[in-house]
Protein backbone atom coordinates (compact mmCIF):
# COMPACT_ATOMS: atom_id res chain seq x y z
CA UNK A 1 0.00 0.00 0.00
CA UNK A 2 3.00 2.54 0.91
CA UNK A 3 4.57 1.72 -2.35
CA UNK A 4 1.35 2.61 -3.97
CA UNK A 5 1.30 5.75 -2.36
CA UNK A 6 4.67 6.49 -3.47
CA UNK A 7 3.89 5.48 -7.02
CA UNK A 8 1.32 7.41 -7.22
CA UNK A 9 3.19 10.61 -6.03
CA UNK A 10 5.80 10.41 -8.51
CA UNK A 11 3.45 10.01 -11.34
CA UNK A 12 1.97 13.23 -9.85
CA UNK A 13 5.10 14.63 -11.14
CA UNK A 14 5.28 12.79 -14.48
CA UNK A 15 3.77 15.11 -16.37
CA UNK A 16 5.63 18.16 -14.51
CA UNK A 17 9.05 18.19 -16.86
CA UNK A 18 7.18 18.16 -20.46
CA UNK A 19 4.98 21.07 -19.36
CA UNK A 20 8.47 23.42 -18.21
CA UNK A 21 10.52 22.11 -21.20
CA UNK A 22 7.72 23.77 -23.13
CA UNK A 23 7.77 26.95 -21.27
CA UNK A 24 11.16 27.46 -21.82
CA UNK A 25 11.39 26.07 -25.44
CA UNK A 26 12.31 30.10 -26.98
CA UNK A 27 15.17 29.94 -24.58
CA UNK A 28 16.29 26.42 -25.13
CA UNK A 29 19.85 25.91 -26.29
CA UNK A 30 21.46 22.79 -25.93
CA UNK A 31 23.67 23.72 -28.93
CA UNK A 32 27.15 25.88 -28.39
CA UNK A 33 28.65 28.04 -30.86
CA UNK A 34 32.26 26.99 -30.82
CA UNK A 35 35.23 28.17 -32.35
CA UNK A 36 37.64 25.00 -33.48
CA UNK A 37 40.82 24.58 -34.65
CA UNK A 38 41.42 21.67 -36.98
CA UNK A 39 44.63 20.32 -38.00
CA UNK A 40 43.76 19.45 -41.61
CA UNK A 41 44.69 16.65 -44.42
CA UNK A 42 44.36 18.29 -48.31
CA UNK A 43 41.74 20.69 -47.23
CA UNK A 44 39.53 18.56 -44.97
CA UNK A 45 39.52 19.12 -40.79
CA UNK A 46 40.32 16.10 -39.14
CA UNK A 47 37.98 15.42 -36.02
CA UNK A 48 40.82 13.69 -34.04
CA UNK A 49 43.21 16.91 -34.61
CA UNK A 50 40.27 18.95 -32.98
CA UNK A 51 40.98 21.48 -30.16
CA UNK A 52 37.90 24.03 -29.14
CA UNK A 53 39.36 27.14 -28.74
CA UNK A 54 36.51 29.45 -27.25
CA UNK A 55 32.56 28.89 -26.99
CA UNK A 56 29.10 30.07 -25.87
CA UNK A 57 25.56 28.47 -25.69
CA UNK A 58 24.14 29.38 -28.52
CA UNK A 59 20.47 30.28 -28.53
CA UNK A 60 18.23 28.61 -30.80
CA UNK A 61 16.95 31.74 -31.92
CA UNK A 62 20.12 32.34 -34.02
CA UNK A 63 20.84 28.99 -35.01
CA UNK A 64 17.45 29.11 -36.79
CA UNK A 65 18.25 32.21 -38.31
CA UNK A 66 21.32 31.33 -39.64
CA UNK A 67 19.84 28.51 -41.01
CA UNK A 68 16.63 30.56 -42.99
CA UNK A 69 19.65 32.85 -44.21
CA UNK A 70 21.58 30.03 -45.33
CA UNK A 71 24.39 30.87 -43.20
CA UNK A 72 24.82 27.33 -41.80
CA UNK A 73 26.60 24.82 -43.98
CA UNK A 74 27.07 20.89 -43.56
CA UNK A 75 30.67 19.61 -44.18
CA UNK A 76 32.23 16.21 -43.83
CA UNK A 77 35.31 16.10 -42.04
CA UNK A 78 37.63 13.10 -41.16
CA UNK A 79 37.16 11.16 -38.25
CA UNK A 80 41.03 10.72 -38.51
CA UNK A 81 44.39 11.10 -40.80
CA UNK A 82 43.83 8.93 -43.79
CA UNK A 83 40.44 7.89 -43.27
CA UNK A 84 37.49 9.14 -45.67
CA UNK A 85 35.46 11.70 -44.91
CA UNK A 86 32.12 11.06 -43.75
CA UNK A 87 31.52 12.96 -40.31
CA UNK A 88 28.72 15.52 -41.06
CA UNK A 89 29.79 18.93 -38.93
CA UNK A 90 27.47 22.21 -38.93
CA UNK A 91 29.35 25.39 -39.20
CA UNK A 92 28.67 28.81 -39.99
CA UNK A 93 29.50 29.32 -43.89
CA UNK A 94 33.18 31.23 -43.64
CA UNK A 95 33.36 30.81 -47.57
CA UNK A 96 32.43 34.50 -48.20
CA UNK A 97 33.07 37.81 -45.65
CA UNK A 98 29.47 38.93 -45.84
CA UNK A 99 27.98 35.62 -44.03
CA UNK A 100 30.64 36.41 -40.52
CA UNK A 101 29.41 40.01 -41.26
CA UNK A 102 25.35 39.28 -41.57
CA UNK A 103 25.12 37.25 -38.42
CA UNK A 104 27.42 39.62 -36.53
CA UNK A 105 25.07 42.05 -37.42
CA UNK A 106 21.93 39.95 -36.33
CA UNK A 107 23.47 39.12 -32.80
CA UNK A 108 24.39 43.19 -32.16
CA UNK A 109 20.67 44.09 -33.18
CA UNK A 110 19.72 41.39 -30.70
CA UNK A 111 22.19 42.55 -28.16
CA UNK A 112 20.44 46.39 -28.56
CA UNK A 113 16.61 44.70 -28.25
CA UNK A 114 18.32 42.80 -25.28
CA UNK A 115 19.30 46.29 -23.34
CA UNK A 116 16.20 48.00 -24.57
CA UNK A 117 14.00 45.02 -22.62
CA UNK A 118 15.85 45.37 -19.60
CA UNK A 119 15.70 49.18 -20.11
CA UNK A 120 12.18 48.88 -19.94
CA UNK A 121 12.31 47.08 -16.83
CA UNK A 122 13.42 50.18 -15.10
CA UNK A 123 10.44 53.08 -14.18
CA UNK A 124 12.53 55.57 -12.30
CA UNK A 125 14.36 54.38 -9.25
CA UNK A 126 12.16 51.24 -9.07
CA UNK A 127 13.95 48.07 -10.66
CA UNK A 128 12.10 44.84 -11.58
CA UNK A 129 15.49 42.87 -10.15
CA UNK A 130 13.47 39.58 -11.09
CA UNK A 131 13.41 40.67 -14.77
CA UNK A 132 16.39 42.52 -14.90
CA UNK A 133 18.08 39.19 -13.36
CA UNK A 134 16.72 37.44 -16.49
CA UNK A 135 17.25 40.41 -18.73
CA UNK A 136 20.83 40.45 -17.91
CA UNK A 137 20.99 36.54 -17.84
CA UNK A 138 20.24 36.49 -21.49
CA UNK A 139 22.02 39.64 -22.70
CA UNK A 140 25.69 37.76 -20.92
CA UNK A 141 24.49 35.66 -23.19
CA UNK A 142 24.75 37.24 -26.22
CA UNK A 143 27.79 38.66 -25.58
CA UNK A 144 29.43 35.89 -25.15
CA UNK A 145 27.94 34.86 -28.64
CA UNK A 146 29.25 38.30 -29.74
CA UNK A 147 32.59 37.61 -28.58
CA UNK A 148 32.80 34.07 -30.20
CA UNK A 149 32.20 35.48 -33.83
CA UNK A 150 34.27 38.66 -33.39
CA UNK A 151 37.23 36.51 -32.80
CA UNK A 152 36.65 34.38 -35.89
CA UNK A 153 35.78 37.58 -38.20
CA UNK A 154 38.56 39.35 -36.94
CA UNK A 155 41.35 37.10 -35.51
CA UNK A 156 40.83 33.82 -38.00
CA UNK A 157 38.88 35.43 -41.20
CA UNK A 158 40.69 33.73 -43.79
CA UNK A 159 42.07 30.47 -41.63
CA UNK A 160 40.29 27.51 -43.14
CA UNK A 161 41.94 25.34 -39.96
CA UNK A 162 39.89 27.44 -37.85
CA UNK A 163 35.92 26.79 -38.14
CA UNK A 164 32.74 28.08 -36.08
CA UNK A 165 31.35 24.71 -35.26
CA UNK A 166 27.50 24.57 -34.11
CA UNK A 167 27.02 21.50 -32.02
CA UNK B 1 13.91 19.30 -42.24
CA UNK B 2 12.65 20.62 -38.73
CA UNK B 3 14.03 23.92 -37.44
CA UNK B 4 17.18 23.31 -35.03
CA UNK B 5 14.54 24.73 -31.61
CA UNK B 6 11.82 21.98 -32.94
CA UNK B 7 14.61 19.34 -33.43
CA UNK B 8 15.97 20.06 -29.49
CA UNK B 9 12.69 20.25 -28.62
CA UNK B 10 11.80 17.28 -29.32
CA UNK B 11 14.86 15.20 -28.66
CA UNK B 12 14.88 16.44 -24.95
CA UNK B 13 10.97 15.36 -24.44
CA UNK B 14 12.00 11.92 -25.97
CA UNK B 15 14.72 11.58 -23.54
CA UNK B 16 12.23 13.10 -20.70
CA UNK B 17 9.81 11.17 -21.85
CA UNK B 18 12.27 7.47 -21.51
CA UNK B 19 13.80 9.00 -18.17
CA UNK B 20 10.15 9.74 -16.60
CA UNK B 21 9.33 6.11 -17.98
CA UNK B 22 12.10 4.30 -16.24
CA UNK B 23 11.09 6.09 -13.11
CA UNK B 24 7.26 4.42 -13.66
CA UNK B 25 8.96 1.32 -13.62
CA UNK B 26 11.94 1.84 -11.06
CA UNK B 27 12.00 3.50 -7.49
CA UNK B 28 13.67 6.51 -6.45
CA UNK B 29 14.40 8.02 -9.73
CA UNK B 30 12.66 11.97 -10.28
CA UNK B 31 13.06 13.51 -13.50
CA UNK B 32 12.99 17.41 -12.62
CA UNK B 33 14.25 20.30 -13.89
CA UNK B 34 17.60 22.63 -12.83
CA UNK B 35 15.86 25.48 -14.16
CA UNK B 36 12.49 26.51 -14.04
CA UNK B 37 12.74 29.95 -15.13
CA UNK B 38 14.17 31.54 -18.72
CA UNK B 39 17.30 31.76 -18.14
CA UNK B 40 20.15 29.54 -19.54
CA UNK B 41 21.13 26.84 -18.29
CA UNK B 42 24.55 26.32 -18.94
CA UNK B 43 24.43 22.75 -20.37
CA UNK B 44 22.09 21.05 -18.26
CA UNK B 45 18.83 19.69 -20.41
CA UNK B 46 17.35 17.55 -18.24
CA UNK B 47 17.94 17.04 -14.23
CA UNK B 48 17.49 13.41 -12.41
CA UNK B 49 17.56 12.90 -8.87
CA UNK B 50 18.36 9.00 -8.97
CA UNK B 51 20.05 5.71 -7.13
CA UNK B 52 23.43 6.29 -7.62
CA UNK B 53 23.90 2.64 -9.33
CA UNK B 54 21.19 3.60 -11.94
CA UNK B 55 24.02 4.18 -14.43
CA UNK B 56 25.81 0.80 -13.75
CA UNK B 57 22.51 -0.77 -14.52
CA UNK B 58 21.96 1.20 -17.43
CA UNK B 59 25.57 0.31 -18.59
CA UNK B 60 24.40 -2.99 -18.35
CA UNK B 61 21.23 -2.86 -20.46
CA UNK B 62 23.22 -1.17 -22.93
CA UNK B 63 25.91 -4.14 -22.88
CA UNK B 64 23.66 -7.37 -22.48
CA UNK B 65 20.27 -5.73 -23.13
CA UNK B 66 19.50 -6.44 -19.55
CA UNK B 67 19.95 -6.18 -15.92
CA UNK B 68 19.40 -7.53 -12.59
CA UNK B 69 20.91 -5.35 -10.38
CA UNK B 70 19.19 -3.92 -7.36
CA UNK B 71 19.06 -0.19 -7.84
CA UNK B 72 20.32 1.38 -4.47
CA UNK B 73 18.62 3.67 -1.52
CA UNK B 74 21.10 6.64 -1.87
CA UNK B 75 20.36 9.01 -4.38
CA UNK B 76 22.67 11.48 -6.72
CA UNK B 77 21.80 14.28 -8.81
CA UNK B 78 22.59 13.70 -12.43
CA UNK B 79 22.93 16.76 -15.62
CA UNK B 80 21.57 15.30 -18.57
CA UNK B 81 22.39 16.65 -21.84
CA UNK B 82 20.72 15.66 -24.66
CA UNK B 83 21.84 15.82 -28.67
CA UNK B 84 19.33 15.11 -31.03
CA UNK B 85 21.51 14.39 -33.90
CA UNK B 86 21.36 11.67 -36.72
CA UNK B 87 24.98 11.62 -36.76
CA UNK B 88 28.26 11.16 -34.74
CA UNK B 89 29.15 12.99 -32.05
CA UNK B 90 32.21 14.71 -32.86
CA UNK B 91 35.54 15.52 -30.32
CA UNK B 92 34.50 19.30 -30.66
CA UNK B 93 30.74 18.48 -29.28
CA UNK B 94 31.83 15.60 -26.51
CA UNK B 95 34.47 18.81 -25.42
CA UNK B 96 31.51 21.11 -25.11
CA UNK B 97 29.55 18.79 -22.68
CA UNK B 98 32.56 18.06 -20.53
CA UNK B 99 33.67 22.17 -20.64
CA UNK B 100 30.49 22.46 -18.83
CA UNK B 101 31.03 20.01 -15.84
CA UNK B 102 33.09 22.62 -14.28
CA UNK B 103 29.63 25.15 -14.22
CA UNK B 104 27.78 22.09 -12.94
CA UNK B 105 29.96 20.56 -9.83
CA UNK B 106 26.77 19.84 -7.68
CA UNK B 107 25.87 16.95 -10.06
CA UNK B 108 27.48 13.52 -9.41
CA UNK B 109 27.69 12.61 -12.77
CA UNK B 110 26.92 13.99 -16.16
CA UNK B 111 25.46 12.02 -19.30
CA UNK B 112 25.08 12.98 -22.25
CA UNK B 113 22.24 11.14 -24.78
CA UNK B 114 21.87 11.21 -28.57
CA UNK B 115 24.05 10.61 -31.62
CA UNK B 116 24.57 7.79 -34.04
CA UNK B 117 27.83 6.60 -32.24
CA UNK B 118 31.14 8.58 -30.46
CA UNK B 119 34.17 9.89 -33.06
CA UNK B 120 37.52 8.31 -31.38
CA UNK B 121 38.02 11.99 -30.63
CA UNK B 122 35.18 12.23 -29.12
CA UNK B 123 35.78 9.13 -26.68
CA UNK B 124 38.90 9.91 -25.38
CA UNK B 125 37.95 13.74 -24.44
CA UNK B 126 35.42 11.27 -22.18
CA UNK B 127 37.89 8.80 -20.89
CA UNK B 128 39.87 11.85 -20.08
CA UNK B 129 37.12 13.42 -18.84
CA UNK B 130 36.23 10.37 -16.78
CA UNK B 131 39.52 11.04 -14.47
CA UNK B 132 38.11 14.25 -12.49
CA UNK B 133 34.07 13.65 -12.67
CA UNK B 134 31.77 10.28 -14.38
CA UNK B 135 31.00 11.10 -17.43
CA UNK B 136 28.69 8.66 -19.61
CA UNK B 137 27.25 8.88 -22.82
CA UNK B 138 24.48 7.48 -24.38
CA UNK B 139 24.03 7.24 -28.00
CA UNK B 140 21.13 6.97 -29.38
CA UNK B 141 21.36 3.04 -30.42
CA UNK B 142 22.66 2.75 -26.85
CA UNK B 143 19.08 4.58 -25.53
CA UNK B 144 16.88 2.45 -27.55
CA UNK B 145 17.99 -0.41 -26.15
CA UNK B 146 17.48 0.95 -22.57
CA UNK B 147 14.12 2.00 -23.96
CA UNK B 148 13.31 -1.59 -25.10
CA UNK B 149 14.20 -2.36 -21.12
CA UNK B 150 11.46 0.09 -19.87
CA UNK B 151 8.38 0.54 -22.33
CA UNK B 152 5.66 2.99 -21.79
CA UNK B 153 3.05 0.88 -18.67
CA UNK B 154 -0.97 2.31 -19.93
CA UNK B 155 -2.05 5.20 -17.41
CA UNK B 156 -5.13 2.51 -16.49
CA UNK B 157 -2.04 0.13 -15.02
CA UNK B 158 0.69 2.43 -13.81
CA UNK B 159 -0.72 1.44 -9.77
CA UNK B 160 -0.30 -1.85 -10.38
CA UNK B 161 2.45 -3.88 -8.56
CA UNK B 162 3.25 -5.68 -11.16
CA UNK B 163 3.96 -2.70 -13.43
CA UNK B 164 7.27 -2.33 -11.18
CA UNK B 165 10.04 -3.99 -11.89
CA UNK B 166 11.54 -6.04 -8.34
Amino acid sequence: MRQNCRQKTKLGHFTAPVLILQIRKDFSMSQKLMLVKYELEGDIPVDESSENLRSAHAPDELIDWAAENELLSEIKIKESAGEVADIPVSIINDSEDRCLESILQYVESTLIRCIEDAYSHISGSLLISKELDNNFEVLHLWLEVRKVIKEKKEEYCNNCNIKLVVG
Amino acid sequence: MSKNSEKGRKGELAVTSILSNIGVHEPRIEVIRANTTTTPENGVDIALKCPHNLSSKLDEIVSTGKSDIALANSQIDVRVQVKNYQRPISKAVAQGFVDDISKNQHFAEHWGVGGTRLTKGAQEVLAKASEVAPVKWYTAPDFVKIQAQYPAVPFTDINCDDGQKS
